[in-house]
């Protein structure tokens, strides 16, 4: 996937049938990080138990709404141009939050599934053919993330 | 009784409505907390400091290399509701972020 032109706040990518689908499976996991992650504080006290329950509820519904604006974005018609030798897509600005919002989600989530490892100090061990689709989606979904954010901020090395 | 061709002038409740709002909810003592994981890519979390702060990239990347370096980063100091809304929008982009009372 490459950034062809960015006029305005639209931003037209290039990408291969292949990264198109990829991409598509990715995007149809979300949400998978579970609601009990969020926390409001980490000061014990208070009314935590109401308040964790405010939050996952309210990030249950923004889930819901991200879900249904993604998938519009994606499977309207004709989003996906035959270009001469790739397909072209063009999301706007507020589009690629929404994919950026998804995507890390996707991360994370299977990050968590992997058991939370630290791959800067050790690899996880990946004995499960789970673990291993888990990683996978892990790392790409950092591939389209730092593609978009490259796209809009132009920082990405 | 008012007559009618004399008008009456109601003066407005100017008493302090003190029940409505708790102190809590316009004390601006609600630290805005973001702890560091291994997971979130780095030019990630710049990038959502500058879109949920408004920040310039440079010190977007100053509390992102604080995040990274010292496990986490007061990234503001607010009301209750601000505090709660910061850390609200933090988390929907993935983030570990909290709000926590500021002691001091």
């Amino acid at each position: 996937m490459t950034l062809l032109k960015a006029e305005g706040d639209r931003y037209q990518f290039g990408m291969s049938l292949a990264e198109k689908t990829v991409l598509l499976v990715l995007l149809d996991r979300y949400p998978t990080i579970p609601l009990s992650y969020y926390k409001l504080s980490k000061t014990p006290g208070g009314d935590k138990e109401d308040d964790q329950a405010v939050l996952e509820e309210a990030m249950s519904s923004r889930r819901s709404l991200l879900k249904r604006r993604v998938t519009q974005l994606m499977h309207g018609e004709d989003r996906f141009q035959q270009g001469q030798n790739q397909l072209h897509v063009t999301f706007t600005r507020d589009e690629i939050e929404w994919l950026l919002q998804v995507l890390n989600d996707i991360r994370v989530g299977s990050w968590i599934r992997l058991g939370c490892p630290d791959c800067e100090k050790r690899m996880p061990v990946m004995t499960t053919g789970e673990d291993k689709l888990s990683f996978a989606e892990m790392e790409l979904a950092a591939h389209f993330e730092c593609m978009f954010l490259e796209a809009v901020d132009g920082h990405v090395t | 009784m008012a007559v009618a061709n004399n008008p009456v002038t109601i003066q407005p409740d100017v008493e302090k409505d003190t029940d409505s709002r708790p102190k809590d909810t316009l004390d601006p003592g609600y630290l805005v907390i973001c702890w560091n994981d291994p997971v979130n890519l780095m030019v990630y979390v710049t990038h959502v400091f500058q879109v949920v702060f408004g920040w310039p990239r440079q010190k977007a990347e100053r509390h992102m290399l604080e995040v990274h370096n010292k496990g986490k980063s007061v990234l503001t100091r607010e009301t209750l509701e601000r505090a709660e809304f910061y850390v609200h929008r933090l988390q929907e982009y993935g983030l570990q972020a909290t709000m926590e009372r500021d002691e001091q």
